[in-house]
């Protein structure tokens, strides 16, 4: 059966092409268009997601050719709903767009597209050069976006991006040709066949460069330099896609080569610790240092890749549970804080927290609703940080009690930097001269949205787990196999 | 009694409480005695006039001393913006993972 989430990577990229195409004309039909377009992908994955729960795994072959020969498209537990989450989230980015995007506007709707249509592919492929491609459609648009503004910080940003981005990309292109010369194919299902019987030093070199190419995508330390510059460079909006949705892409392909392919070795898993471990420190410690609003929220992205790393690497149950549903909630968290950060600095036109302390009378909506945030982030009960974190915590307390008390601690790290960004933003005493921020309807619909979903996910945590194990069956490599290959 | 008819009668319950809360509430704002006024809460520091901003604890400089603790500025220092220095790392993390990958696989 055909997902029909395959055809909203079609849908976008026909959407880039038609804002692009009467841009030139009417520039204010690129919202309307990116808007519809988004829409429709987000209905098209939310079908898939039934299509799913009724069928199991969804596996389409282009071209009508039997695998390896063919092009698949594979859709299973796992990545139907991160495609359900990333259409949804890219949807509402664009959405809040309306009232933040004055100039400019046909390539940055175009682009947005072009990024949701990559971001897309990458979830959906059952072809490891195709992931390659989608992954470039993703992150030339990418770095296009970082460099909007066209001034010397955006600029600068956006070509360290494109450097390590490039570089990341020739580590995975190197490591696939290593895979293509080995084994002949490059269909996933047909690799995972092929290197469960493999005993070369070729297999381990190649899953080190895709793992570093992959982890350069995801920001885990050290490979994360690139994303403290490019996140806040970027507009709001898209801040929000790259953090809570771009990274989670790298993440993906970590786990779909890792579990999938290559059954999850132990060194593999052993290294996720490690990096995951050093992520969290990274970022944490970093963010609490930073007067920045976005790069103290970027720091923070670093941080919380570390703790859903740390959660897969522990490779239990439990462990991969968590790790599935922190990632959903850090995308729905983080996207809320940079929306809501991306508000506060489209009025304040500073994103210096010492500059916007004072400067501006708070706005209920804002406020309430970047506490919500930051409390989540912060792993504060009956929010849905707490939620996920709760199982990181038992997950790690099963393998070494010391990762626990390790974690609590990054725990308190990030609610401490978090509350220094909500007392210095919102609780400051308004100075003379300080405006009243008035929120636009669709900006305020979007943070309540994604602040109302922090909250469903915190007080009734059962949805989340339920998904979180439904989404685990899709990292079960027979099942895959069998689905794909016949 | 069914699951339905013990949380509509929960809300119910809410509800009410809501309201009382929400009429006790009222009227202590209308019969309780006078607020505060401006000279009252004036902080009073050992006969100083200070201002409420001047006694705030600056928010930049709160984790500094947890910074100094952790040798922060070390971690601070290779995030320098320098790509050359970036790079560096990641080659470093690639051949680190390589021979990790290689020797425990």
């Amino acid at each position: 059966m055909t997902p029909l989430s395959f055809y909203s990577v079609s849908v976008l990229m026909l959407t880039a092409f038609l804002i692009a195409a009467t841009g030139f004309k009417k520039e204010r039909f690129a919202y309307i268009l990116a808007l519809f377009g988004s829409l429709s992908a987000a209905v098209l994955s939310s079908l898939t997601l039934f299509q799913v729960f009724q069928n199991g795994v969804l596996v389409h072959q282009i071209g009508g050719w039997p695998a390896p020969f063919s092009i698949s498209i594979v859709v299973d537990q796992f990545s139907v709903i991160l495609v359900v989450l990333a259409s949804v989230i890219g949807f509402l980015a664009i959405m809040f767009s309306k009232s933040y995007i004055k100039e400019k506007k046909t390539e940055y709707y175009a682009l947005i597209c072009l990024v949701l249509a990559g971001l897309l592919g990458i979830l959906q492929t059952g072809d490891i050069f195709n992931m390659f491609v989608f992954f470039e459609v993703m992150n030339v648009s990418c770095y296009a976006l970082v460099a909007f503004y066209k001034n010397r910080t955006s600029l600068e940003a956006s070509i360290k991006y494109l450097l390590m981005g490039a570089f990341a990309t020739s580590l995975m292109l190197f490591g696939i040709s290593l895979l293509y010369g080995s084994f002949g194919t490059l269909n996933l299902a047909d690799i995972a066949v092929k290197a469960s019987g493999y005993s070369g030093y070729l297999l381990p070199v190649a899953l080190g460069l895709l793992f570093t190419g992959f982890a350069i995508k995801a920001g885990l330390v050290p490979f994360h330099t690139w994303l403290p510059d490019a996140h806040p460079a970027a507009p709001s909006p898209i801040s929000a896609i790259l953090s809570g949705l771009v990274v989670k892409g790298g993440l993906y392909a970590i786990l779909r080569i890792g579990f999938t392919v290559f059954s999850a070795p132990q060194v593999m898993l052993n290294s996720l610790v490690v990096i995951g471990i050093l992520s969290m420190v990274t970022g944490g410690v970093l963010a609490l240092m930073q007067s920045d609003l976005k790069r103290l929220l970027a720091y923070s992205t670093i941080s919380q890749m570390g703790y859903i790393a740390l959660a897969f690497g522990v490779g239990t149950q439990i462990g991969i549970s968590g790790g599935i549903f922190h990632l959903i909630n850090h995308a729905v968290t983080k996207s809320l804080l940079f929306l809501c950060a991306g508000a506060v600095i489209h009025y304040t036109k500073t994103s210096n927290m010492h500059k916007i302390a004072g400067s501006l009378k708070t706005n209920p909506i804002l406020t309430y609703t970047f506490l919500i945030g930051v409390l989540s982030l912060g792993g504060i009960p009956f929010l849905n940080g707490f939620a996920s974190k709760w199982l990181i915590y038992i997950a790690t307390l099963q393998v070494n009690p010391l990762l626990t008390i390790f974690t609590l601690i990054i725990t308190a790290m990030t609610l401490a930097y978090g509350l220094k960004a909500f007392y210095m933003v919102f609780m400051s005493n308004p100075g003379p001269g300080s405006r009243t921020l008035h929120v636009p309807l669709t900006m305020s619909f979007v943070l309540v949205v994604l602040a109302g979903a922090c909250i469903i996910l915190g007080l009734v945590p059962a949805i989340g787990y339920y998904i979180s194990d439904f989404a685990l069956q899709g990292l079960n490599g027979t099942q895959y196999i069998r689905a794909v290959l016949g | 009694m069914n699951g339905l008819y013990v949380i509509q009668n929960l809300g119910f319950v809410f509800l009410g409480i809501f309201f009382l809360v929400a009429l006790v509430y009222f009227i202590s704002r209308k019969t309780g005695p006078a607020r505060a006024g401006r000279e009252k809460r004036r902080i009073y520091a050992c006969g100083e006039d200070e201002s409420p901003e001047d006694l705030n604890v600056v928010e930049s400089g709160f984790f500094a001393a947890i910074g100094k603790v952790l040798g922060i500025q070390k971690l601070r220092n290779f995030h320098s913006g320098d790509l050359s220095s970036y790079l560096t790392w990641i080659f470093i993390g690639l051949m680190i993972l390589i021979m990790i990958m290689v020797m425990m696989w």
